[in-house]
C-alpha cells in the first residue's frame, strides 16, 4: 500500500486535488428523490447499451472491411473465422435494436411522468436529439453489412429523400455519395457510423446527463410546488441506486447473450444491385413512418407525407415549449397522457400494418392478403399464383 | 422488280424521248426478271457472286423486243403454261437430279477454285462413299438424296447461318424429309422411326428443346457428305468421339470381346422394336437427385436406404427393364445368369454411392442453411461431385472392383464431410447449452445485487416524513 | 467514502466474486476475439502451402474465398487457374507430361494456359494472379 500513498503524495503536491474529489464524491453520492423506482433504469440502460455497442462496435471494426467487395465476405470471415466473432457481432445488431427500445421507454417514462417540464425542458430536447442520433446510428449501420436487405433497404431509405421539395434530388445524391446506392454509399455510412455520430453522441450525452445532474431527477409535483425531501430520505446513487441498477444491467447482459445464441442475424445474401428481392422494408424502427408515407399519394403527396412523417420529431422537439401545463402527475394532466398514449398506439399501429402489409397471413384458418397499405383482403384457396407470396 | 412497271416506264420514256432512257425494243432482259423467285434467292444465298449462266449455261441477258417480253411475263391462266423461250444454244435448263452432285463438284471438288475460300473439297468423293452416293451410282436410282435436296438449290446458306436447312438445330428435320417418310422408306426397305426416335432422344432433346446447337445431329454421327449408318462393330468410335471415357472404359470390358454385341446400341439403343436411335440419358443431374432426396424426407418417415435410392433414382430400374430383353440375346437364363447377377451387383454399388453423396448433400445443405458457414465443407464436397460424376463412364468396365475403388473416394470425402459437418452442429449446441450456466449466474448476481440493494437502501434512505404527494 | 458496516459480509463476498466472474466473462472472449485467427483475414491473398517443394511440373489444389484454384509449377514460376472446370464442374488435374489440364468427368483438356485443347468445355479455365514474396507464393484475389 505504499503505491498508493506515493502516488497520492505525488498528485496532491502537484494538483489541486481537493475541488475534483468533492465533486466527484458529491456527484457519487448524489441523493436522488425517494420516489426513485425500477421505471428510472432505461435511461442508464441505454448508457450501458451505447457502451456496450461502442465496446462490439470497436471489437468489429478491427476485421469488418468497408468496401463493396469485401464487406460481406469481412462478415463471413468474422462470423465463422474470429474467435467468438459470431458472439459480438450478434450483441451488436441485437443491441441496436435494445438500445433503440431502450431509448424509447426512457422518453415514454420520462413523457408519462412530465419529467420534461421546467426546468428540464433542455434535457428533453437534448434527449430528443439523442433518440434521433440513435436512430440514425441504426440506419447507417445497417447497411454495413452489404447484404440484399441491407443494400435495398437503404436503396429505399434514401429513395425517400427525393421527396424532400425543392432540394430533395441533390439531398438524395449526396446522401447515397451518387444517383444509386455503391461503395460511395458506403463509405459515407460508414465514416458517420462510426466516428461522426460516436462523437455527435457523446457530445449529447455529456450535455444530457450534466443537465440532469443540475437539475436532479423530476419528483411528481407540480411546477413551481416542488417538495424537496430532507436528504437522508434520497436514494445515494451510489450504492443503492447502482445497486438497482446493476441488477437491470446483468439481465440486459443475459438477454443479448440469448438472443445472440437463439435468434441470431442472418449474413444473408451479398447485395446484388441488379436484382430487388420482393418485399423489401426497412428495419422495424422505421416501419411507422415507412407506412405512414404510405399513405400519401400524388405530386404534392410525397411532400406532405415528408411532412407529416417529420411531424412527430418537431412535436417531440418542441414539447416542451408546447405543453405549458404545470402538473407532472399523469393522473393531473389527461390531455398530455391522452395525446402520449394516442401517439403510442399509432406508432404501434402503423409499425404493425407495416410489417403485415404485403404479406399473407392465416388467421383462424382463413388466409388473408394485407396489402401495400395493410387492407387484410381474404384470399380463396385457389391455384392463382399471385397469391403465391411467401409470409415472412 | 415489277414487271409491271418496266412496260409503263419504258412507254413512258419511250415516248418522251428521254435521251439516255433506252428506248423500248432495246431492253436487255436478265434471267431475274422471268425467273425472280429464284433470283432473289440467290440474291440471299452464299452463292450471290455467282452468276445463273454458270450452272444453267445460259448468257447474262437477253436482247428482247418489249413486245415479245410482255407475251413472256403476261400472267397466265392457272394450268397453262409460258410460251416457250429460248435461252440460247448452250443453255442447259434445270439440271438433272442425277447429275447434280456432278455439277455441284465442278466448282466445290476443284481445289483452285475453292482455294480463296478456304473450304474443303471432298465433299463429292465422300458423297460417293456415301449410302446416298453409292445407290445413286450403282443403281442410278435419283430419288437418293443431291446436294440440293439438303443444300437447296438457289438458297444455298452456310450451316452457321439460323434459316440454313444445314444449320444443326434443322438437320433432323433436312434428314427427316425422307427418311421420316415412311412410304418412300418402305422402297429403300428402310426404318422411317429412326428421326422420330432421336427426337425423343436425349441428343434429340438436347438439340431441338434446350436449343443447344452443340448437340449431336443426324449429320455428327451418320456424317453429313458421308452419311452412312456405322455398323455395330465401329459405332462406340462413333459414340467415343465425344464419350471418350464411357469408350475408353467400355473396350476394356468383356463385352467389347464378345462377337455379335451391338457395341454402345446394345445397351443405349433404346430396346426391343427400336431402331438403334432412341438413345436415353440414365444419370440424373447431382441437383436432381437432391431435391429428389428432399422431396422424400418431406413425406415423413425416415427412409430405408432401399427407398432413398428408389426415390432418387427411379429411372436405371426403368431403363433396365428396357434393356433387359436384350440381355437375353446372349444371357438366356436371366435369374441364375451369375454375369448379369454381377452387374446388378455392379449398379447396386453405384446406386448407393449416389445415395451417400445425396444424403451428405442434403446434410451440407442443412447445416449451411442456419447460422454456420460451410464454404469450406462446401469446397471438400466438389471432390465428391467429382468421383460420383466419374462412376457413369467408369461402370462401363463392368469391373466391379474398379467400380468399388471409385465408390470408396467418394465415400471418403463425404465422410470427412459429414465429421465437419457434425463437428460445427456440435459447436452450436454448445452455444446452447452455454445459455444454461449464463443465465444461473445471471440470476444468482442478479439476485445478490438485489438483496445488496434492499440492504443498502434499508442503511442509507430513511422514509420520508408525512404522506406522499398525489 | 462512506464506509458503512454491514453485516452481511456473505453478499459482499458474493457480488465480489461475481462480478470478477462477470468481469473475466466480459474480457477474456475479447482477448480471444482479438488474436489472429488461424486462416487470414477478409482481404488478405492466401498462401499456398508448401508452395517451394512443388517441383517443377507438379500442381497443387487449394481454396480461395470458396474456390478451388489449382497452382501449377514450370520451371521458376507459378501458374494459376481455376480448378473447375466449365463443363459441368468437376476438378481438373494437371498432367505434367503432356502439361495439360485434365479433367476427369468428360475428358475435357486446356493448355498450360487454360485454353480449351478438346472435350465439351466451352469455355477456357479463368486464369488467378499469382505473387511470390519473400520465397512464399500467393494466389491473389483480383
Amino acid at each position: 500500500m505504499g503505491l498508493s500513498r506515493h502516488v497520492r503524495k505525488f498528485v496532491d503536491s502537484r494538483f489541486d486535488t481537493e475541488t475534483a474529489e468533492s465533486f466527484i464524491n458529491k456527484q457519487v453520492h448524489k441523493r436522488l428523490p425517494p420516489h426513485t423506482g425500477w421505471l428510472h433504469v432505461f435511461g442508464s440502460l441505454s448508457l450501458l447499451l451505447f457502451v456496450s455497442q461502442t465496446i462490439t462496435g470497436i471489437l468489429l471494426l478491427i476485421y469488418y472491411r468497408p468496401t463493396p467487395e469485401a464487406a460481406h465476405k469481412s462478415i463471413q470471415y468474422i462470423t465463422a473465422e474470429v474467435n467468438f466473432g459470431w458472439l459480438y457481432r450478434q450483441v451488436h445488431a441485437w443491441g441496436a435494436s435494445v438500445m433503440i427500445i431502450a431509448v424509447v421507454l426512457h422518453m415514454t417514462r420520462t413523457y408519462f411522468f412530465g419529467a420534461y417540464k421546467k426546468p428540464r425542458e433542455l434535457t428533453w430536447v437534448t434527449g430528443v436529439l439523442i433518440f434521433i442520433v440513435t436512430i440514425t446510428f441504426g440506419f447507417t449501420g445497417y447497411l454495413l453489412p452489404w447484404n440484399q436487405i441491407a443494400f435495398w433497404a437503404t436503396t429505399v431509405g434514401t429513395e425517400s429523400a427525393n421527396k424532400v421539395p425543392v432540394i430533395g434530388e441533390w439531398l438524395r445524391y449526396f446522401l447515397r455519395g451518387g444517383d444509386a446506392v455503391t461503395g460511395e454509399t458506403l463509405s459515407r455510412f460508414f465514416v458517420v457510423h462510426v466516428i461522426i455520430l460516436p462523437w455527435v453522441l457523446t457530445g449529447l450525452l455529456t450535455v444530457h446527463l450534466f443537465l440532469m445532474r443540475a437539475t436532479n431527477l423530476a419528483t411528481l409535483e407540480a411546477v413551481g410546488e416542488e417538495k424537496f425531501a430532507p436528504p437522508e430520505c434520497g436514494i445515494p446513487f451510489f450504492p443503492v441506486h447502482v445497486a438497482k441498477e446493476g441488477v437491470v444491467a446483468v439481465f440486459l447482459l443475459a438477454v443479448l447473450v440469448t438472443l445472440s445464441v437463439v435468434a441470431p442475424w442472418e449474413i444473408g445474401e451479398p447485395a446484388d444491385p441488379l436484382a430487388t428481392p420482393a418485399h423489401i422494408k426497412p428495419e422495424w424502427y422505421f416501419l411507422p413512418s415507412y407506412q405512414l408515407l404510405k399513405y400519401f399519394e400524388g405530386p404534392y403527396g410525397a411532400f406532405v407525407g415528408i411532412l407529416a412523417c417529420s411531424l412527430p420529431f418537431v412535436l417531440l422537439l418542441f414539447w416542451p415549449f408546447l405543453d405549458r401545463g404545470k402538473h407532472r402527475h399523469p393522473k393531473k394532466r389527461p390531455i398530455a397522457v391522452g395525446v402520449g398514449l394516442l401517439a403510442v398506439l399509432a406508432a404501434l399501429f402503423l409499425g404493425v400494418l407495416g410489417h403485415l402489409s404485403e404479406t399473407d397471413r392465416t388467421i383462424f384458418g382463413r388466409t388473408y392478403h394485407f396489402d401495400l397499405l395493410g387492407r387484410p383482403h381474404q384470399v380463396t384457396t385457389s391455384s392463382d399464383p399471385s397469391q403465391l407470396n411467401h409470409v415472412d | 422488280m415489277r414487271q409491271g412497271y418496266v412496260p409503263v416506264v419504258l412507254a413512258v420514256t419511250g415516248w418522251l424521248g428521254l435521251p439516255g432512257v433506252l428506248r423500248a425494243g432495246d431492253a436487255p432482259v436478265t434471267c431475274s426478271t422471268c425467273h425472280s423467285l429464284q433470283s432473289t434467292q440467290l440474291a440471299k444465298s452464299i452463292h450471290k457472286a455467282i452468276r445463273c449462266g454458270e450452272c444453267h449455261q445460259a448468257p447474262e441477258s437477253y436482247a428482247l423486243p418489249f413486245s415479245d417480253l410482255q407475251r413472256y411475263t403476261a400472267a397466265v391462266a392457272p394450268g397453262a403454261s409460258r410460251p416457250p423461250f429460248d435461252h440460247g444454244p448452250s443453255f442447259a435448263g434445270k439440271p438433272k437430279r442425277a447429275k447434280v452432285p456432278e455439277l455441284c463438284g465442278d466448282c466445290h471438288a476443284n481445289i483452285e477454285r475453292m482455294n480463296p475460300y478456304g473450304i474443303r473439297t471432298d465433299q463429292l468423293a465422300r458423297y460417293w462413299t456415301s449410302g446416298h452416293g453409292k445407290t445413286l451410282k450403282s443403281k442410278g436410282d435419283d430419288r437418293v438424296a443431291v446436294c440440293i435436296d439438303c443444300h437447296s438449290a438457289h438458297e444455298v446458306l452456310s450451316g452457321k447461318e439460323p434459316e440454313s436447312h444445314t444449320h444443326p438445330l434443322h438437320v433432323p428435320d433436312t434428314c427427316g424429309t425422307c427418311h421420316a417418310n415412311a412410304k418412300l422408306m418402305a422402297e429403300f426397305n428402310l426404318p422411317a422411326e429412326v428421326v422420330d426416335e432421336y427426337r425423343h432422344s436425349v441428343h434429340g432433346r438436347s438439340l431441338l428443346e434446350q436449343g443447344d446447337s452443340g448437340a449431336p445431329t443426324c449429320a455428327t454421327c451418320h456424317g453429313n457428305h458421308s452419311a452412312v449408318p456405322p455398323g455395330f462393330a465401329t459405332v462406340g468410335a462413333v459414340c467415343g468421339q465425344c464419350h471418350q471415357h464411357a469408350s475408353d472404359n467400355f473396350a476394356t470390358s468383356i463385352h467389347a470381346t464378345q462377337a455379335g454385341f451391338k457395341g454402345c446400341v446394345q445397351c443405349h439403343g433404346g430396346g426391343e422394336g427400336r431402331h438403334y436411335h432412341r438413345i436415353e440419358k440414365i444419370t440424373k443431374s447431382t441437383g436432381v437427385m437432391i431435391e429428389r432426396y428432399t422431396n422424400l424426407l418431406r413425406s415423413g418417415t425416415k427412409p430405408t436406404s432401399v427407398e432413398v435410392a428408389k426415390a432418387i433414382h427411379p429411372d436405371p430400374k426403368q431403363l433396365i427393364n428396357q434393356v433387359l430383353p436384350t440381355c437375353t440375346e446372349c444371357h438366356e437364363e436371366l435369374s441364375g445368369d451369375k454375369s448379369l447377377q454381377k452387374l446388378f451387383g455392379l449398379l447396386d454399388t453405384i446406386a448407393d454411392a449416389e445415395r451417400y453423396y445425396v444424403q451428405s448433400a442434403h446434410h451440407l445443405d442443412q447445416v449451411g442453411q442456419g447460422v454456420l458457414l460451410v464454404d469450406n465443407q462446401r469446397f471438400e464436397f466438389e471432390e465428391a461431385k467429382t468421383h460420383l460424376i466419374a462412376l457413369a463412364p467408369l461402370q462401363h468396365t463392368l469391373n466391379n472392383a474398379t467400380v468399388e475403388a471409385e465408390v470408396t473416394e467418394l465415400k471418403k470425402v463425404c465422410d470427412k464431410v459429414n465429421a465437419e459437418l457434425t463437428d460445427l452442429e456440435n459447436g452450436l449446441r454448445w452455444r446452447y447449452r452455454a445459455l444454461v450456466p449464463i443465465w444461473g449466474f445471471a440470476i444468482v448476481f442478479a439476485v445478490a445485487l438485489y438483496m445488496k440493494y434492499k440492504a443498502l437502501r434499508a442503511v442509507f434512505v430513511k422514509p420520508r416524513p408525512g404522506p406522499l404527494p398525489k | 467514502m462512506e464506509k458503512q458496516p454491514t453485516r452481511r459480509g456473505f453478499l459482499d463476498w458474493l457480488i465480489g466474486l461475481c462480478s470478477a466472474a462477470a468481469g473475466a466473462a466480459l474480457t477474456v472472449p475479447g482477448l480471444l476475439y482479438l488474436w489472429p485467427a488461424a486462416r487470414g483475414g477478409a482481404s488478405e491473398d492466401v498462401e499456398v502451402p508448401n508452395a517451394p517443394t512443388l517441383a517443377p511440373g507438379q500442381s497443387a489444389i487449394l481454396q480461395v474465398r470458396g474456390k478451388a484454384v489449382i497452382v501449377v509449377r514450370e520451371q521458376t514460376s507459378f501458374t494459376a487457374y481455376s480448378a473447375v472446370c466449365t463443363h459441368l464442374g468437376c476438378l481438373v488435374k494437371w498432367d505434367g507430361s503432356r502439361k495439360e489440364f485434365l479433367c476427369p468427368c468428360h475428358a475435357a483438356v486446356f493448355d498450360k494456359n487454360g485454353a480449351v485443347v478438346s472435350g465439351p468445355a466451352p469455355a477456357p479455365l479463368p486464369p488467378y494472379k499469382v505473387k511470390e514474396v519473400g520465397g512464399k507464393v500467393y494466389v491473389s484475389l483480383s
